[in-house]
């Protein structure tokens, strides 16, 4: 693979999952503000 | 760089993304639920004029008549002021179209926030709720609304955690210390080592509304790297217990007393709060003081001690 392709496909991963990351981020803050707190906590891990 | 390698990197960091992101959409899914568990309570269980309806009816002599008062209130009270419009509203005033109430009913369910702006606004013209908060007398006073208080019963505010969570327990002071953020590990109070992630709810709600009374002058603090902590959350008894009915939480102890109804009766549960009839001062439907007089009655203490809540007597 030529390094200007190889590059381009590496941008475009990386402005994929970025944006991915932001939404999913985006996501997680709004469920989290807008969750039951009694689902919330009946949820956790210990 | 070989093909090999190049491919490598590329397959690396695609998946170093995608494993991120599932596991960030699995956690958030499973710990707020796919809806964001924010319609909790169904409506149609606690309709009115219905046989297999949770609320506990009771017989009143009083029926209304004429201009029915549309009547709303805070989520955990809707068993309440479903059943009071069980026993004195006439059936055809109430509209269920399977999923919520019609613009056309008398009864509506929203929430502590609506239900105030209602009020205020005249959409609604008996709501059910706790104290209000400062932007809520604030909104009144703006639009020049004198609003009515009437203390129609009691109920205990209560703190959770996760069942598997070792404290049981916990005092006024701790529990103050906690949301002002000067108590962070719940190891500072007889349990495991671990972050205590205080939860709140939004500006308005009536839960807020208490918390922030019971607090006083301290302001409540929030820690956003105790997200993965243990958490401790506050609401109404009757509304996590019954109303709510989520497994996977138990209630504590304050200051060594549980928030069983005969604590809350006796008065030894140190947290009570009381919730009250909220009408404008100027409202001229006749029916609105018939309506919050049945429910000081005898017959309306009734209905208020056998859906949940405690009377005033």
């Amino acid at each position: 693979m030529k390094s200007k392709t190889f590059y381009r496909i590496l941008f475009a991963i990386v402005t994929i999952g970025v944006l991915l990351t932001i939404s999913h981020t985006v996501y997680a803050i709004i469920a989290y503000d807008n969750t039951s707190i009694i689902h919330f906590v009946s949820r956790e891990w210990w | 760089m070989k093909l090999s390698k190049q491919i490598a990197i590329l397959t690396a960091i695609a998946l170093i993304f995608v494993s991120f992101n599932v596991g960030l959409y699995a956690l958030v899914t499973y710990r707020c639920g796919s809806n964001f568990g924010t319609r909790i309570i169904e409506p149609e269980r606690y309709l009115p004029f219905t046989d297999n309806s949770s609320i506990v009816k009771v017989e009143s002599e009083l029926q209304l008549e004429g201009d029915i008062p549309v009547i709303d209130g805070a989520a955990a009270l809707l068993p309440v002021y479903s059943a009071i419009v069980d026993s004195v509203y006439p059936p055809e005033s109430v509209v269920f179209d399977g999923k919520s109430y019609c613009d056309n009913s008398a009864i509506v369910f929203t929430d502590t926030v609506k239900a105030y702006k209602g009020v205020v606004d005249g959409t609604a013209d008996v709501i059910l709720c706790a104290s209000p908060s400062e932007q809520q007398k604030k909104y009144a006073e703006e639009q020049g609304v004198d609003l009515v208080y009437v203390p129609i019963g009691y109920e205990a505010f209560v703190f959770f955690v996760n069942d598997d969570n070792p404290v049981d327990s916990l005092t006024v002071g701790q529990i103050r210390d906690i949301y002002a953020g000067d108590i962070t590990n719940w190891a500072d109070v007889g349990g495991a080592n671990r972050p205590i992630n205080t939860v709140d709810r939004p500006e308005g709600s009536g839960s807020q509304t208490v918390m922030l009374k019971f607090m006083g002058d301290r302001s409540i603090k929030k820690n956003p790297l105790a997200i993965f902590g243990g958490a401790i959350g506050f609401s109404f008894r009757f509304y996590v217990e019954d109303v709510v009915g989520n497994g996977g939480i138990k209630l504590l102890s304050v200051n060594g007393i549980y928030p069983s109804e005969e604590n809350i009766r006796n008065g030894s549960y140190p947290i009570i709060q009381e919730f009250y009839a909220v009408y404008r001062a100027d409202n001229e439907n006749e029916n609105v003081k018939k309506l919050v007089d049945f429910m000081l009655s005898n017959e309306g203490q009734r209905i208020i001690d056998e859906n949940g809540y405690t009377p005033l007597q």
